[in-house]
């Protein structure tokens, strides 16, 4: 077992190791807005690009402002692959702290959720 | 209790009896023959009959739990929407699909008493399906192919270990016979190559998922995986000790047949608690 064992490992290691590793779980990557960035023009969209291709029958994110009153977003679609997430606003961003709550299901089953915020100036 | 528990327990109960059915009909088919395999099989039948009864509730509780998962929780176990998302937009739905033909075809095989090759063929795709669909899609590619290709190899040797430990046992258990020592030397020697095979997938499965061994114990997934490999390393070890410690002491030493089924016996069920700890943190985020 073990000269059997050792060659397999080698052989897994070997023809395993140059490629990166796949995560089963869909992660922010990038968005824009930029976690805790500062817009000067109101933005009119919300993209969130993970490190996975998304489900978009799951996938979605809410905008909420520094008052806890939600503002309302578009429908949210997919751009450029499945791993970028876009949901535009539906009115002008008046100044102040926004929360971005989102949440998404990898191509392979697997739920993620996280939140970030920015503010307009 | 959360979806996500529930789902545990739905992988747990699906993936036990499965194993079990699969390895002692893969033992008796592969390494016992004829009259002999029809008879060992004999009382272990109305035992698969149950287990396979067990794996399919829980396959068929499977779809409404994980929609309640995937979706908002338990208000939408049920919802036809949602469900039928999750069956053709999500790879779990399809891999469901497989599963739930997996079954289908494991209770039509235990209804022909006496086909154990059939049974152990047909435990095989139920246990294998849902890696094999689950994930097989086109856009993964060659590496994609490869990784649930040894995900069904993984769990197939893991299977062949845990189960064929059951009719091992029975057969100890009938008291010490001429062929004794010849089942115990078949068991051992399938056994090198497939407890081999269940390390080296076990090994390129965390290198596909990790890259890198499981060293971040502040991450659920990484402290619950590095338990089960210290479990199966115990595993590895009982089964060490059967083969060239007792074993080889069988014909001379009395007791040693009892010793041998007990290191067995517990070895299965630390088995199970390594299916127990599979089935939670394969659902965990491996970060």
């Amino acid at each position: 077992m073990h000269a059997f064992t050792r060659l397999a490992a080698a052989a897994a290691f070997v023809a395993l190791g140059p490629i990166a590793p796949a995560f089963a779980h869909a992660h922010l990557k990038t968005s824009f807005p930029a976690a805790d960035s500062v817009q000067t023009t109101p933005p009119t969209e919300i993209d969130i690009t993970f490190t996975e291709d998304v489900n978009i029958k799951f996938t979605g994110a809410t905008l909420t402002g520094a008052d806890n009153k939600a503002v309302t977003l578009g429908d949210g679609m997919l751009m450029g692959g499945n791993a970028m997430f876009m949901a535009p606003i539906t009115g002008t961003l008046a100044p102040g702290k926004y929360t971005v709550d989102w949440h998404a299901l990898s191509t392979d089953g697997h739920k993620t959720n996280g939140s970030f915020s920015f503010t307009v100036q | 209790m959360s979806p996500d528990a529930a789902l545990a327990v739905c992988r747990f109960a699906h993936t036990l009896p499965l194993m079990l059915i699969w390895g002692a009909s893969a033992y008796l088919s592969a390494l016992v023959t004829g009259a002999r395999a029809a008879e060992a099989w004999r009382p272990l039948q109305p035992w698969a009959v149950a287990a396979a009864i067990v794996a399919a509730a829980a396959t068929a509780a499977t779809l409404p739990v994980e929609t309640a998962f995937i979706g908002n929780g338990w208000v939408d176990a049920f919802n036809p929407s949602v469900m039928g998302d999750v069956l053709t937009t999500t790879t779990v739905g399809q891999a469901w699909g497989g599963e739930a033909a997996g079954i289908v075809l494991l209770l039509t095989a235990l209804a022909w008493p006496g086909r154990i090759a059939f049974v152990a063929i047909a435990a095989a795709i139920a246990l294998a399906s849902a890696a094999l669909t689950g994930h097989a899609t086109m856009e993964d590619g060659a590496l994609g192919l490869a990784h649930r290709l040894n995900d069904a190899l993984h769990l197939l040797a893991a299977g062949a270990w845990l189960g064929g430990l059951v009719p091992l046992m029975l057969s100890l258990g009938a008291g010490q016979t001429d062929g004794t020592v010849d089942v115990l030397r078949r068991f051992s020697t399938a056994g090198h190559w497939i407890v081999g095979l269940v390390v080296a997938t076990g090994i390129a499965n965390t290198w596909l998922i990790l890259g890198q061994p499981p060293a971040d114990w502040s991450s659920p997934y990484q402290l619950l995986l590095s338990l089960k490999l210290a479990l199966v390393a115990a595993m590895v070890a009982l089964a060490l000790t059967n083969r060239y410690a007792l074993m080889p002491r069988v014909a001379a030493t009395r007791g040693m047949l009892t010793a041998i089924r007990r290191g067995a016996l517990i070895e299965l069920l630390l088995g199970a608690v390594v299916i127990a700890l599979v089935s939670v943190f394969g659902i965990l985020d491996p970060m």
